[in-house]
Parts: structure tokens; C-alpha cells; sequence
């Protein structure tokens, strides 16, 4: 088009009306609706996405994960207890029909009727069958002028009784003379222990002393061997055991099964807990800014006396209130204890967002084009804070599975028949120092959980508000 | 100023009145009968049993007598399940222990949130701050109950490794018993207040007052501590009464695990064995002690920062 600058004086014939195919601006790069430009920015931030993939790791291995490792979590199994995490073990089928009495010898009734400071050692001091993890059987023979003996374990290599006793314990005092053996069963596992044995007399304990190492086979008994396997067992056979990659928990439960079936009740209660208390936060502090005045004065005043009440210590009272200690109504009580008592902070924030947008050009130009009070919130107010409200549920998500955890560790979480990763957490601390997978499992998932939705929220608070671009 | 603190009294007071509120009704409804067979065998002893804890009394009556009793005699009432035991007692024995090990905590986090945060924003995006902050996302997302078990477990080792007793893992009453649970009751909230005030020190640094200050020719030195410092704290007063708050529910945990007679331990203990006279009694207490301390630090707030008084 060219425009004559010089022609100053105008008629009617000099102007025809421009085409509304005709697009007068030519735009050079495609306009993008703010969600569009949200996201662009969101995929730059490695931390941001990478945190939402864990995220969607975390929700696939809770709710998907029961559907490929379909393994009962409520399942016990007391033969195979506190298990450490393997991808599969080869078991020794025996026969466990070996009596708990004692093992004496009928024929050597000795008793001593005085103190014998020079006592010996047995003779003979050995391991009877194969040593398993059901029972290490040791006979030894009896020693003239014996009260007693003392049998002591080692889990490190001992040459001599002084190591034993260092590396070891007493595992077993016996108080007659005429006993003549003992069986190990205390929480035996597959490694090489060695054994020794002195003679007692009534008042002094003999420097002779007699060593035996036994190299300690994983087995197991024959009738829960048939619970195992598929096809008929036999004594003396070795089979493979089902597989716990996590180990078991102290009740021989799945830990893998029950972390899927924990992080479901975890993430249930962390996702919509911020997501039902978001929702009234956000219709709440709208409406108290919207309306404003006196209304929005004395919701307010409520809000604040929510907010200033100690939250967990009221979510504790309404936790009993709502009879959460009885088992089946602990996860609805939780819920309900938690969403009435964390919503505060969301009013204020959206009453704060709504004030400010009210006064905004943008509102008070499409007032004055005449839209109605329904347009303004739909068009202006929801898409203008649903940034702030997505933030918001985000950070809401590990603060909620966090209060969770702390709850359920002072026992008055999820109550049996439900578990979730903070109970497995408390039953984890129980067993800690003998078995700490136990509790390493479920305190890496709920850490992961935490740190992923975090950075999630950085990421979408920095992809979301316009303002945040110009820092860091 | 004077009306300020007047609001924020009278806030208090409405608060606690409502907590107190909340917590006897939810009691009166909660499910479960506080007299169960084996105290109340027979219907003569139930009902003297009645008479004695004043349950024979309409609901409302009963309501009228607690609040006058909390309020107006400081008589909280006595335990269920601890035969004669006024709670009174039981909150006049353990508070103490709870309030010491919370302003131990509150202490170590505030000062160490300050000097962890300085340090970070001092070295930004080098080694220290890097390192620091690592710890600080590692602070965040364990639950304190977690490191306070496996720091138990760890100490034990260490003590055990060098033969005497470097960090005490359990009981009360020297200082250096109070040491690991502190330290464990504090480390979300010093993590927390040191991301927080790294972020502050950073909002601080691009100011208008420290352009000035260098434009004067002061030394680093001196702009550090004088104006960046002093201004980057502002935030951490206003977080330190919900810290407070974090800190001593916090507490139920710790006091649990280090066999510490801390007020939190009973109260827990009275929640699990449904003990309602001690839940009301030490839960009223409990809420009040934070609802006041939350003001005083908003009061505070208000001296520290005048622009506060006008905006609430």
C-alpha cells in the first residue's frame, strides 16, 4: 500500500472497505495461549521434568505395579521373616520333626558334690546332620565332674575361645551335667558361625575348651516347602523359594507388594487430600474477596482462627473424633481431619489473587464492555489464578504425605487393614538395627515422593508466573 | 502500636476459646466410653465413677464447668487411665522438659537457618553453597522421624565404637543428653529456614539501599553484616511461630523415640490410650502455649517492622 504523505484533505472515494479476509498484521510467530507457553517453558527445565516423570513412575508403580507383580501385600509367611532383598534363593528341604527337649544321656547320671577347679573339656565336640537355618544340632560327650556347660557363637572366624567370646555371645548356658546337646535356633542365618563349649563345674568354669564351625545351609521345612513349590518336595531336595526383590517385613509380608499397596494409600491421601481442600480453599477465599465488605471481614476473622490453631494438633482431635483408631475408618478420618484443618492458607492466597485482579485493567475494561459478573470470574478470575492453584496443590502434595507419615508413626495414621508408606515407616523403625531394609524402602519413598513433587512445584511456579522469569 | 497488640490479644484469647471449644465437644463425641468393664464393674460403681468426673451432668453444664475450671481456676481435671493423677501434675512435671528442648531446637535451627543461608548466598552457585543446599533438599524431604531413628542407631554405633558415651541417645536431664534430640527435632526447620533465608539474602543483594551503600564506598564487610544481613532476617522472624509450632509437634516424635518424659510423649500416650481429661487438658494447654507464642512473634514482628501494625 502506498500512502501519499503529501494529500492532507480526504473524500469518501478515497477509502474502500479492507477485506476481513485481509489480515493487516502479519504475525510472525503463531500466538500461543498461556498454557501453551507454560508448558514451553516447563520442558526447558530439566530438574522440572525430570521431577514430573518420577512423579509418573511413583503414581505407574502404585497403582499400575499390583497388575505385574501381582503378590498378595496382607500375605504372611512366619517362615521367611525379615528377609533381606534378593532376586531369588535356593532352599534345603528338611524334615523339622526334630524335637525342642533336651538331649541327654541316661546313662551318665553324674552329678558333682563338690567343686572340681581342674574340670575338662569334652571330648568330643560336633555338629549332628546339616546345619540349617531351622536349627544348628551339636553334640558333644559329657565331661567327669560337670555342672553345666557354656556354649558360645561366633559369626567371625575364632581360632580360640578368646575370639569366640569377643566376636560372639553365650548363646546358651546349660545348668546339668548330663546333657550331652543343644540345638541353635536363635535367628540363624545362611553364614559359617563357630561354636565352642566349656565345661562348668559347680563354682568355677574350665580354661579347656573345645571348637567346631559349622557352615549354615539356607533351609526349610518340608511342610512349608509344599506351600512353596508347585510340585511335590522331598526331603533332601533343594528347591527355589519365591522371590522378594525388596525382602519381607517382620511378618514375612512382600515388601515390593506392600510398598505398591502403601504408595496408594500414600498418594491417595496426598493427592486428594490438597485437592479437596484446595477446591474449598480456592471457592472460599474467591468468594470472601469477591463479595468484600463485611462478609469478606468476617470470613476472614474465621480464617484466621483456623489458621492460628495448632494443625496437627487439631487434626489429631478430629482424627478421634471421627473414630480413626478403629481400623477400617482411619483413612476417611485422616482425610477429613486433614482437609478441615489445611485449607486456611489456599483462602488467602486466592482472596489475595482475586482482590488484585479485580482492580486489574483488563476486568475493568470487560466491566465497562458490559460482561456479566459470571464472565468476569470465568473468563478473568478462574484462568488467572489456575497457575497459583496448580502451585499451590503441588506443594500441597509432600506436606500432606509428610503430616501423614508423622501421624501414622505417633499411631494415629492409616490403621490395619490399610498401610501406607509412612506405617510401614513405623513398623521399619521397630526392626531397624537388625533388618534396616525394612525401613529403608518405604523412607526412600516417601523422600523421592517429597523431593519429585517439590521440584515439580519449583518448576511449575517458575513456568507459571510471568514475574518469577526476570529472577534467578 | 498499643491497639496492635490489643488485636492480636484479643485474637488469642478468641482462638483459644475456640480451640478449647472444639476439643471438648469433639471429646464428648468422639466413639468409645471412657469407663470401660474393667473400672466401672458394676452399675453402683459406674455411677459414682459418673459423679466423680462430673460425666452424670447434662453436656452443656458440663461444658459451662470445663471452661470456668481451665480458665478461670487453671484445673484441667483429672487422668482417666492414671489413677488420682491431676493433670495439672502431669503438665506441671513435663512441660518444663518439652520447653527446654524446644527452645534448644528453635534456637540451633533459627541461628544455624541464619548462618547456613548468609554462607549459601554468600558463596551463590560455588562449592559451599552447593553442598549446603544438597543437605538442606535432603532436610526437606526426610521426615524427621527417620533421621532421628537412624541417627539414634548411628550414634549408638559410634558410642559403642569408641567405647564411652560420645553423644547420649536416650534419657534426660544433662545437657548433653539434650544434644541428638534437638538436633533431630530441629533439621526440617533448619533446612527450611535456610532456604529461606538464602532466597532473602539474594532479594536483598539487588535492592536500591545496598547500590547506595556501595555507591558510598563501604566496605563489603560492612554491607554484608549491616545492611544485607540485618534486612535478609526479616522473613525468618515472621516464620519462626510457625516453626515454633513445627517444632513442638515435632516433639511427639522425638520425645518417643529418646525416652524423653516430655509433655508430647504423654499426650500421645493419652491419645492412644483415649485418655480424655488428659487429651482435653494437655490439648488446651498445648494449643494455647502455641496460639500465644504465634502472637508474641507477630507483636514482635510489628516492633521490627512498623509497616506490619498499619497492613493487619
Amino acid at each position: 500500500m502506498s500512502v501519499e504523505t503529501t494529500k492532507t484533505q480526504f473524500s469518501p472515494s478515497d477509502f474502500t472497505a479492507a477485506s476481513r479476509k485481509d489480515s493487516l498484521q502479519q504475525l510472525s510467530r503463531p500466538s500461543l495461549s498461556y498454557w501453551e507457553d507454560v508448558w514451553i517453558r516447563f520442558k526447558k527445565n530439566r530438574q522440572a521434568t525430570v521431577s514430573l516423570c518420577v512423579v509418573v513412575f511413583l503414581l505407574a508403580f502404585s497403582f499400575l505395579g499390583p497388575f505385574i507383580w501381582i503378590v498378595e501385600p496382607s500375605q504372611q509367611n512366619l517362615n521367611r521373616i525379615s528377609e533381606g532383598p534378593s532376586l531369588g534363593r535356593m532352599a534345603l528341604v528338611v524334615d523339622e520333626s526334630s524335637d525342642e527337649q533336651t538331649i541327654e544321656d541316661p546313662s551318665f547320671l553324674y552329678l558333682p558334690e563338690h567343686d572340681n577347679p581342674n574340670i575338662g573339656a569334652p571330648e568330643k565336640f560336633e555338629i549332628i546332620g546339616t546345619p540349617s537355618t531351622l536349627g544348628v544340632e551339636i553334640h558333644w560327650t559329657p565331661v567327669e565332674g560337670a555342672a553345666g556347660y557354656l556354649i558360645y557363637r561366633s559369626e567371625k572366624v575364632s581360632e580360640n575361645l578368646e575370639a569366640i567370646s569377643d566376636n560372639g555371645v553365650v548363646i546358651k548356658e546349660i545348668t546339668s551335667g548330663n546333657e550331652i546337646g543343644f540345638v541353635d535356633r536363635f535367628d540363624i542365618q545362611p553364614r559359617n558361625y563357630w561354636y565352642a563349649i566349656v565345661a562348668k563345674s559347680i563354682d568355677t568354669t574350665s580354661t579347656q575348651y573345645k571348637i567346631v564351625s559349622a557352615k549354615v545351609v539356607r533351609a526349610i521345612g518340608i511342610e512349608a516347602a509344599q506351600t512353596e513349590s508347585k510340585n511335590l518336595v522331598k526331603v533332601g531336595e533343594m528347591i527355589k523359594m519365591s522371590v522378594h526383590p525388596l525382602g519381607t517385613d517382620y511378618l514375612g509380608r512382600d515388601m515390593l507388594a506392600r510398598l505398591m499397596y502403601g504408595g496408594r494409600i500414600s498418594l491417595i491421601i496426598g493427592i486428594f487430600v490438597p485437592l479437596i481442600y484446595i477446591l474449598f480453599g480456592t471457592l472460599y477465599g474467591g468468594l470472601s474477596g469477591y463479595l468484600g465488605g463485611r462478609v469478606d471481614n468476617i470470613m476472614m476473622r474465621i480464617c484466621d482462627i483456623v489458621a492460628t490453631m495448632p494443625y496437627l494438633l487439631v487434626v489429631i482431635i478430629l482424627y478421634i473424633l471421627l473414630g480413626g483408631h478403629v481400623g477400617a475408618r482411619s483413612v476417611f478420618a485422616l482425610m477429613v481431619a486433614m482437609t478441615s484443618t489445611f485449607w486456611p492458607g489456599t483462602a488467602r492466597l486466592i482472596r489475595g489473587q482475586v482482590l488484585q485482579i479485580r482492580e486489574e485493567g483488563y476486568v475493568q475494561a470487560s466491566k465497562l464492555l458490559g460482561s456479566s459478573t459470571i464472565f468476569i470470574i470465568l473468563r478473568h478470575m478462574i484462568p488467572n489464578t489456575m497457575g497459583l492453584i496448580l502451585v499451590n496443590l503441588t506443594f500441597a502434595v509432600p506436606t500432606s504425605i509428610f503430616s501423614e507419615a508423622f501421624l501414622a508413626f505417633i499411631g494415629m495414621g492409616v490403621k490395619p487393614p490399610f498401610a501406607s508408606w509412612g506405617t510401614l515407616c513405623e513398623e521399619g523403625v521397630k526392626t531397624m538395627s537388625s533388618s534396616p531394609h525394612e525401613l529403608f524402602w518405604p523412607a526412600v519413598f516417601i523422600c523421592v515422593t517429597t523431593l519429585a513433587f517439590n521440584l515439580l512445584g519449583d518448576g511449575l511456579r517458575d513456568a507459571t508466573d510471568s514475574k518469577m522469569r526476570s529472577r534467578e | 502500636m498499643l491497639s496492635f497488640i490489643f488485636r492480636r490479644m484479643v485474637s488469642a484469647v478468641v482462638t483459644i476459646l475456640a480451640l478449647a471449644t472444639l476439643i471438648f465437644f469433639a471429646m464428648h463425641a468422639a466413639p468409645g466410653d471412657p469407663l470401660l468393664e474393667s473400672k466401672a464393674s458394676s452399675p453402683e460403681i459406674r455411677a459414682n465413677l459418673l459423679k466423680h468426673y462430673g460425666l452424670d451432668k447434662p453436656l452443656i453444664v458440663q461444658y459451662g464447668l470445663f471452661m470456668s475450671n481451665v480458665f478461670l481456676k487453671w484445673d484441667f481435671g483429672i487422668s482417666y487411665s492414671q489413677k488420682n493423677r491431676r493433670v495439672n501434675d502431669i503438665i506441671r512435671d513435663h512441660f518444663p522438659v518439652s520447653a527446654i528442648l524446644g527452645l534448644l531446637a528453635i534456637v540451633m535451627a533459627t541461628v544455624g537457618g541464619i548462618l547456613f543461608g548468609a554462607l549459601t548466598a554468600l558463596f551463590r552457585n560455588r562449592l559451599p553453597d552447593r553442598v549446603i543446599m544438597m543437605l538442606v533438599i535432603f532436610g526437606i524431604s526426610v521426615p524427621n522421624f527417620v533421621f532421628a531413628a537412624w541417627g539414634q542407631y548411628w550414634f549408638t554405633v559410634l558410642n559403642a565404637w569408641a567405647g564411652w558415651t560420645v553423644i547420649p541417645v536416650a534419657g534426660w536431664g544433662t545437657f548433653h543428653e539434650m544434644i541428638a534430640p534437638a538436633v533431630f527435632l530441629e533439621v526440617g526447620t533448619l533446612a527450611y529456614l535456610t532456604r529461606l533465608m538464602r532466597s532473602s539474602m539474594l532479594e536483598v543483594v539487588t535492592t536500591d539501599y545496598i547500590r547506595t551503600a556501595k555507591a558510598k564506598g563501604l566496605s563489603p564487610l560492612r554491607i554484608f553484616f549491616s545492611h544485607q544481613l540485618r534486612n535478609a532476617i526479616l522473613p525468618i522472624i515472621t516464620t519462626l511461630g510457625v516453626a515454633l509450632a513445627a517444632i513442638t509437634t515435632g516433639g511427639f516424635v522425638i520425645e518417643n523415640l529418646f525416652a524423653i518424659p516430655g509433655l508430647g510423649r504423654y499426650f500421645v500416650q493419652a491419645v492412644q490410650q483415649l485418655d480424655y481429661t488428659v487429651i482435653m487438658g494437655t490439648g488446651v494447654f498445648y494449643g494455647a502455649y502455641l496460639i500465644i507464642m504465634v502472637q508474641i512473634v507477630d507483636v514482635i514482628y510489628g516492633f521490627v517492622d512498623p509497616r506490619i501494625r498499619v497492613s493487619k
